[in-house]
């Protein structure tokens, strides 16, 4: 092998290097290293000089290879590459030697060592570069088309630019529209050009660009490949609304009954749910604002109503609609029963609460929804599609709201159904259990009925058991639901309960239902806490006794209702608390009296109630004539025999699979109080819509076990907005005189007004947004309302990307010392923009939102978080000074008496024309500037009082200002970090992505292809966003203007003989480049994407990787020459 | 030979006077002749800022009646004050005719109205611009060769911008004049500085806190002397410097004269002709300036 | 402690009879300092130039009409000459002293003044300070 000809050239680099190294005795001894066959230093070798006298040096000494001892490679190994390749020498045979970095600059005081390292240095280098091949870099196709993520100014303006080039451009953009902030803005500094003038031409022509593709609404999710080349995933998120058919006419809008706060408008001015965010937006579509999650009201709702639609529907006076979304749409027939006896989950949950303590009358809306039905049509209706036969049949014991549920949900689906009841009317507990002053019997009745109208099979009278074993029905149908309910009622085991006299409560109230009238004597006990306690005392009280509630706990501990005990004493029923009987003293087996005891609390219970505990010696004997025992009910299941293979429970109830409500029969289920004791209407219908469900999958040949958690009922977290709430507050249920109602068995709760109804439906602060009532499918004329739609995602190649995704200002609440976003009059700087504007909330008048006033005296403070370490960021944000000033002014140019202070720290106007622009706010508005952060501000009686210094005087000033313009500082907007990520792009400490050079490359990023613009980067002005985007587009179409792009060839390669396909270097590789082929089961590393970073080599166990130009035999060979003594 | 009309002012008749003895024998022996206007009155010493009130400056234009009374179409003034404030007044009425026949109408009784075309000169600008210093130069028979002096401009003579005989803050009239006469004029800080002016009356320390400044800065370029063109300047830092050496320790003294005395001695007058009095001054000649 | 917007009223008023008499406009004034710089009386003055303009600006016109300041300025016109924004201080402060001179109160107490000084005084000096410091 030929002996190799190293040349070695040492920079001076000024004194940089040769202050320090002795640089000619190094190129001196640099002659003497085994290979070199020419030394030589010079001041300056990367200049024009240097580099002719190294080329010419390669041709005349015919070189094989050069080390250049010199700066570190990043800066000048390439112009030394280059300079190689022109003097025909292949560019990877040139090594750089650091000597300055390295050496020089760190020993700058030990000369003498530094000469010594240098050489030292030198030498490695010569060693690796014996080792180095000869390389050819290779090229890498470009996909002629670009992303641009953000629709500002600066994307929009990028996205013009390479589309006007002719070439493909996609423009992603978060929200409905493209424009971004500037179009919020009133005018722009310094020439008060208004953004709706200038930019909305913009929006149209890259709207109606050929080669510009928006995709509004979008955010990128995923991003692959590399320069060049890259894959992009974009999530479209979903408008409910189908663009290609949306003709921007506002229909929906115009029918949208749900307000929200409009973006656009800051926050002051309210938009719907359906919208779209300004007239000029562009694309020109509406967009659906629906909440991931369900609204609180909706969510809780045991058969799953949408509460928060037939409410919203309601308050727009759209009842047909808000009745159909109940029993339509839910399928759920009990519109008046629930408006009635309903124990509202959902208003439970209601946020509505958090305004005024009061939840929206959902139960009563429901209810005077279906007297209106009645009112209106007559009668009830519930219009349910059912499926074609499933030819499958199912029996349903118990006609009861549980058993009706699910015979309609399974009649739904198609299958026959039938229901056998031991009663003679349908309704099971809400017709004997509750009294007719609380339930309408009629409506109760029509309810009914609506469930027969669907076909399903009624076999009333029948007791299962008696009239027929379940064992036959288990027999004759595929599936089989119980829902028996409780009704065998509880005894207390004290001596006398067998007296006459002494009975069960929901008996009697069996008795009252079927129509009789049970006779009384004057006093009456009823012994319990429970609702049907209540309606029992309440019932006796309308046969004209004298009645007593004894209870053994306090009120507090009252399972009943509120309402009802509220109902109970004030129709004048007594209550004797903490107190229980003992014994039922008869005469001549007839009730005379009944011992009790007085009771105290103790510790709770498992049902963390406190258990009572009686009071030694407090015995005493009442006089009662009757005693009604409502002391809870269990079921009876005496039907249920030990072949019929279902479990039972230990307390007497069926034992079910709480999820599925399957019983240890497999064609049995079971739901209700017969499952669960004693409980409420929407349980046990929700118990029969849960069964229906199983039943109905296990018809289909499903497996009805999957995840059925949390299917029905379940949580929100969602809070809506308080600001959104009218002042209306909750009306009580208008209710019969005490005096008209304790003689009759008539209904006491009235109902509402139609405008009351109205006025309670619209307390609703939405918070779920789209509240689904859905009114907008009716009036959309071209059919484009998606209510369904999903987010879908679009996969796009692109050669290069270009970063726009702006800024947002921080938020008030992080400045507690300006009020933290309570003050009223405080605002932000993008608010009062807003109010400025003539598309804004107030047609450009200066009005405060909080009450409309114009403020005379408007305070504006600079620096709120910027250039505040402490309190917020560091930076100055560059652009409020401006903004700041031209709001003076254009304050002072709406409200001629108004008064603008302005609290600055320094004014920075370092742009064109911004100096004069604010010379003429300080001599023709007159502004007054005060040199002094403002402290702190403090509101009070529609004032906001401002504490600063002035530091011109030394002087401590105060304001007590009308109105304060806060200016916050700028910072990336929400994401953006993430995003970066995605895009493997470097952010600072603050989130803005960094720059390659924050000189000379502030347009590239550390990712090749990947450019940034406008905020992004760093706050700056419309100008400079607009200015660096073109710099974008400029880089992008220069990467355009060529074909291929050239690699370095110097990346890892696998030899294929020793690689075990043990997929560590896959693990290791940051770039995905090296992947392990799974049948070879061999590692291949992907040119494109390989950087050469060597982790792989370095990982590689069976050292099978190998990068360019770096083998160990190379670095073992330097380490041999750097640790060896001289 | 060169006639002019010559306003003096108050102050060249009484404290003042050696600055008119000089004026009048170099101008004499260069060849120009002083007219005094007759009756003339006192200017008002101040140019009055007060833009919203004319009759503040009735003095100045009664004087430039006088002048056109003597068919001349120029003045010449010594002291700067009545300078400044002739020229600006002067400026300010003829500037705006409706102020000018403000004024002439106030002063019916005066045989003929003021045209407003009158000149206010400095005796300084007449040596540059109509005699020039090769002129002056051919004049000096006693040329005052290592006499240092730093030329004293104050406020008057130079500000405010328009109002002065020569640039606003570079002004070179006077170093030329003292280099014409062959003295070499120095360089230093305070020649544009205020002297405290009236404040001589009622802020004493003002004064001497301004001239122990002045002088000190001087001397401190080298000076030996200091030469000024007005005479409330020459109170202020010349007749008080005995009173400031009795405030400020070790405070030292230099002479101050009028252009117009330090022109006669090169130009070979006797310092008694230039009503040159003072002991110390005439001592530090003898050692200085051989007449 | 300055309560700003408090003298609206008087604040134009008197600011007016200042720009009236002056007919110079002291809001462009940004405060850069330079006239205070180079002013030769400065030692002797409790407010600095601009400081007086800043306070006309602030409304604190008292504060400025009762300082040594407009008193002590002796016109000497160094900063006018040198305001960037062209705004003739020396003027505003003579209409400053306008503005008390003609309610007749005069700065200049010549009582105080001893008979064997008053021999000495130019006349120029007399007539100054009294055009500048009596009614």
């Amino acid at each position: 092998m030929k002996k190799p000809r190293i040349g070695v050239f040492v920079c001076h680099c000024g004194l940089n290097i040769a202050g320090v190294v002795d640089v000619e005795r190094l190129a001196e001894e640099a002659k003497g290293i085994p290979g070199v066959v020419f030394s030589k230093d010079y001041i300056y070798m990367c200049s024009e000089p240097g580099q002719e006298m190294v080329e010419e040096t390669i041709k005349e000494e015919n070189l094989d290879g050069i080390v250049v001892a010199n700066c570190s490679p990043s800066l000048h190994e390439k112009t030394f590459r280059n300079l190689a390749k022109r003097a025909g020498l292949n560019p990877f045979k040139v090594e750089v030697a650091n000597i300055r970095e390295q050496v020089s600059w760190p020993h700058e005081n030990e000369k003498e060592q530094a000469t010594r390292k240098a050489l030292t240095v030198v030498r490695e280098t010569v060693k690796k570069l014996a080792g180095d091949l000869e390389f050819e870099p290779f090229q890498i196709p470009v996909t002629h088309s670009a992303l641009v993520i953000g629709g500002g100014v600066a994307g929009i303006q990028a996205a013009l630019d390479i589309a006007d080039a002719g070439h493909d451009v996609y423009l992603v953009e978060r929200t409905p529209t493209i424009g971004g902030k500037m179009l919020q803005l009133s005018e722009t500094f310094p020439t008060l050009d208004c953004p709706q003038c200038i930019m909305t031409p913009k929006m149209t022509e890259a709207a109606q660009h050929p080669h510009i593709h928006i995709l509004a609404y979008s955010e990128v999710e995923e991003v692959s490949g590399y320069i060049g080349n890259f894959e992009v995933k974009v999530r479209r998120r979903s408008p409910y609304i189908d663009w290609s058919k949306c003709n921007g006419c506002a229909d929906c809008a115009e029918v949208c009954p749900v307000n929200m706060k409009s973006e656009w408008d800051e926050g002051l001015a309210l938009r719907k749910a359906a919208y779209r965010p300004f007239e000029q937006a562009v694309p020109n579509k509406f967009t659906i604002d629906k909440s991931a999650e369900e609204a609180p009201c909706r969510a809780a709702c045991p058969v799953h109503l949408n509460a928060h639609g037939y409410v919203t529907a309601t308050s727009a006076k759209e009842y047909g609609r808000a009745l159909s979304l109940i029993r339509d749409e839910a399928a759920f027939p009990f519109a008046g029963v629930a408006g009635r006896i309903c124990t509202h989950p959902c208003q439970e949950a209601c946020a509505r609460q958090e305004v005024d303590d009061n939840s929206v009358a959902v139960k009563h809306i429901k209810r005077w929804l279906a007297d209106w039905e009645l009112r209106e049509k007559g009668t009830a209706h519930m219009d349910v599609e059912t499926s074609e036969p499933s030819g499958q049949r199912v029996a349903i014991v118990g006609a009861g709201p549980g058993g009706l549920q699910a015979a309609v949900d399974l009649r739904k689906s198609g299958h026959e159904v039938t229901i056998y009841d031991a009663q003679d009317k349908p309704g099971g507990m809400l017709r004997a259990g509750i009294p007719a002053f609380r339930l309408d019997k009629d409506v109760l009745q029509k309810e009914c009925e609506l469930v027969f109208k669907l076909g399903v099979g009624y076999k009333p009278n029948t007791q299962i058991g008696m009239d027929m074993p379940l064992k036959k029905l288990i027999e004759d149908y595929d599936a089989v639901y119980l829902s028996v309910g409780a009704y065998k009622e509880g005894k207390m085991g004290i001596p006398g309960e067998e007296l006459d006299g002494v009975s069960g409560g929901v008996q009697f109230l069996g008795e009252l239902n079927r129509g009789k009238t049970p006779k009384l004597g004057k006093r009456v006990a009823v012994v319990g806490g429970g609702n049907s306690a209540m309606d029992t005392a309440r019932s006796a009280l309308r046969l004209g006794s004298e009645v007593t509630v004894i209870y053994r706990r306090t009120e507090r501990e009252m399972p009943a209702i509120a309402d009802e005990i509220h109902a109970a004493k004030e129709e004048g029923v007594k209550f004797m608390l903490l107190t229980n009987p003992t014994k039922f003293i008869g005469e001549g087996g007839k009730l005379k009296s009944v011992e009790v005891i007085h009771m105290k609390l103790g510790e709770p219970d498992s049902s963390g109630r406190r258990r009572p505990i009686p009071v030694e010696g407090s015995e005493e004997i009442l006089e009662f004539d009757n005693v009604f025992l409502a002391i809870g009910e269990k079921p009876d299941l005496s039907f249920i025999t030990e072949a019929d293979g279902i479990e039972l429970t230990p307390w007497g109830t069926i034992a079910v699979d709480e999820e599925t409500l399957a019983t240890s029969n497999p064609k049995v289920f079971s739901g209700g109080d017969c499952v669960t004791g004693p409980a409420t209407f929407i349980d046990a219908a929700g118990a029969g819509r849960k069964a229906a469900r199983s039943i109905n999958l296990m018809l289909e040949g499903k497996d009805f076990t999957l995840d059925r958690a949390n299917e029905l009922s379940r949580k929100s977290d969602l809070v809506g907005d308080k600001d959104l709430a009218t002042p209306a507050s909750l009306k009580p249920m208008p209710e019969l005189e005490v005096a008209d109602r304790i003689a009759n068995f008539n209904e006491v709760e009235l109902g509402y007004s139609e405008e009351d109804i109205v006025e309670q439906a619209s307390r609703c602060i939405h918070c779920g947004g789209c509240s689904e009532c859905r009114l907008c499918e009716a009036a959309c004329e071209p059919d484009a309302i998606a209510h369904f739609l999903e987010d879908w995602t679009e996969e796009i190649s692109v050669g290069a990307i270009v970063v726009a995704t702006g800024y947002e200002l921080m938020p008030l609440s992080a400045m507690p010392e300006y009020g933290g976003g309570k003050f009223k009059h405080v605002i932000d700087a993008m608010q009062f923009e807003r109010l400025l504007c003539a598309s804004g909330p107030t047609a450009g008048e200066v009005r405060r939102p909080a009450d409309g006033k114009v403020p005379k005296k408007v305070a504006f403070v600079h620096c709120a978080g910027s250039r505040d370490p402490e309190h917020g960021v560091a930076y100055c944000s560059r652009v409020c000074c401006m903004y700041l000033v031209k709001q003076a002014m254009l304050y002072k140019h709406a409200v001629h008496d108004g008064e603008p202070y302005l609290f600055y720290i320094d004014i920075r106007t370092n742009g064109k024309r911004y100096e004069e622009f604010y010379a003429r706010t300080l001599e023709e508005d007159h502004a007054t500037f005060i040199r002094g952060k403002v402290s702190r501000l403090y509101e009070h009686d529609g004032k906001v009082t401002v504490y600063s210094e002035d530091t011109l005087t030394g002087q401590p000033v105060q304001l007590e200002a009308d109105l304060v313009v806060v200016a916050p500082a700028m910072i990336p907007s929400a994401g953006a970090t993430e995003l970066a990520s995605k895009l493997r792009l470097a952010t600072d400490e603050y989130g803005w992505i960094s720059e390659a050079h924050p000189k000379l490359r502030a347009i590239e990023t550390l990712t090749g292809g990947v450019f940034v613009a406008g905020v992004t980067q760093f706050p700056k002005d419309i100008t400079d966003a607009v200015l660096q985007a073109s710099g974008a587009a400029g880089k992008v179409l220069a990467m355009f203007s060529r074909e291929t792009l050239e690699r370095e060839p110097l990346i890892a390669e696998v030899d294929q003989d020793i690689c075990t396909g043990c997929g560590v270097c896959e693990e290791v590789c940051p770039y995905d480049a090296s992947t392990v082929d799974s049948v070879k089961k061999k590692a291949k590393v992907n040119e494109a994407l390989c950087e050469g970073c060597g982790a792989c080599a370095a990982a590689c166990p069976s050292q099978a990787v190998k990068l360019r130009n770096a083998t160990r035999t190379q670095l073992f060979a330097m380490i041999e020459e750097a640790t060896r003594d001289y | 030979m060169k006639k002019i009309a010559y306003y003096p002012g108050c102050t060249l008749k009484t404290t003042g006077k050696a600055f008119e003895q000089s004026a009048f024998a170099v101008t004499g022996a260069l060849g120009i002749q002083m007219r005094e206007i007759e009756r003339w009155n006192c200017c008002g010493t101040v140019f009055s800022l007060a833009t919203d009130d004319t009759m503040h400056h009735i003095a100045t234009v009664r004087n430039m009646i006088r002048v056109e009374e003597m068919g001349e179409r120029e003045v010449l003034t010594l002291c700067s004050m009545c300078y400044n404030t002739l020229k600006r007044a002067n400026e300010f009425i003829a500037s705006d005719p409706v102020r000018l026949s403000e004024l002439n109408d106030f002063m019916y009784k005066e045989e003929l109205k003021y045209s407003g075309k009158v000149k206010v000169r400095h005796l300084l600008e007449l040596l540059r611009d109509d005699v020039g210093w090769d002129a002056l130069k051919a004049k000096v028979t006693n040329p005052l060769e290592g006499v240092k002096v730093a030329s004293y401009y104050g406020c008057a003579l130079v500000r405010p911008a328009g109002a002065g005989v020569d640039s606003l803050e570079d002004p070179t009239v006077m170093e030329d004049l003292v280099s014409s006469l062959g003295a070499e004029p120095v360089n230093w800080p305070s020649r544009l500085e205020c002297c405290g002016s009236y404040h001589t009356i009622g802020h004493k320390e003002l004064i001497f806190e301004r001239t122990e400044r002045i002088v000190g800065q001087a001397l401190n370029a080298g000076a030996d002397a200091i030469v000024l063109s007005c005479p409330l300047c020459e109170f202020n830092i010349g007749a008080r410097q005995h009173e400031v050496a009795e405030h400020v320790y070790a405070f030292k003294q230099i002479p101050v004269l009028y252009f117009t005395q330090l022109m006669g001695l090169a130009m070979g007058i006797e310092p008694g002709d230039l009503g040159i009095t003072d002991e110390r001054v005439l001592a530090w000649l003898s050692e200085k300036v051989e007449t | 402690m300055i309560e700003l917007g408090k003298h609206t009223k008087s604040r134009r008023d008197i600011l007016d009879k200042v720009e009236r008499i002056s007919e110079v406009d002291v809001f462009a004034c940004y405060q850069c300092g330079r006239c205070s710089g180079d002013c030769p009386s400065i030692n002797l003055m409790d407010i600095m130039p601009n400081q007086a303009i800043r306070l006309l600006q602030l409304g604190e016109v008292e504060l400025v009409l009762s300082s040594k300041t407009i008193w002590i300025c002796a016109s000497c016109f160094t900063c006018t000459s040198r305001c960037p924004k062209g705004i003739d201080i020396a003027r505003v402060l003579e209409a400053l002293r306008q503005v008390c001179l003609r309610k007749n109160i005069d700065e200049l107490d010549l009582n105080k003044i001893p008979d064997e000084e008053r021999e000495r005084y130019p006349t120029i000096a007399w007539v100054s300070a009294l055009r500048k410091l009596s009614g």
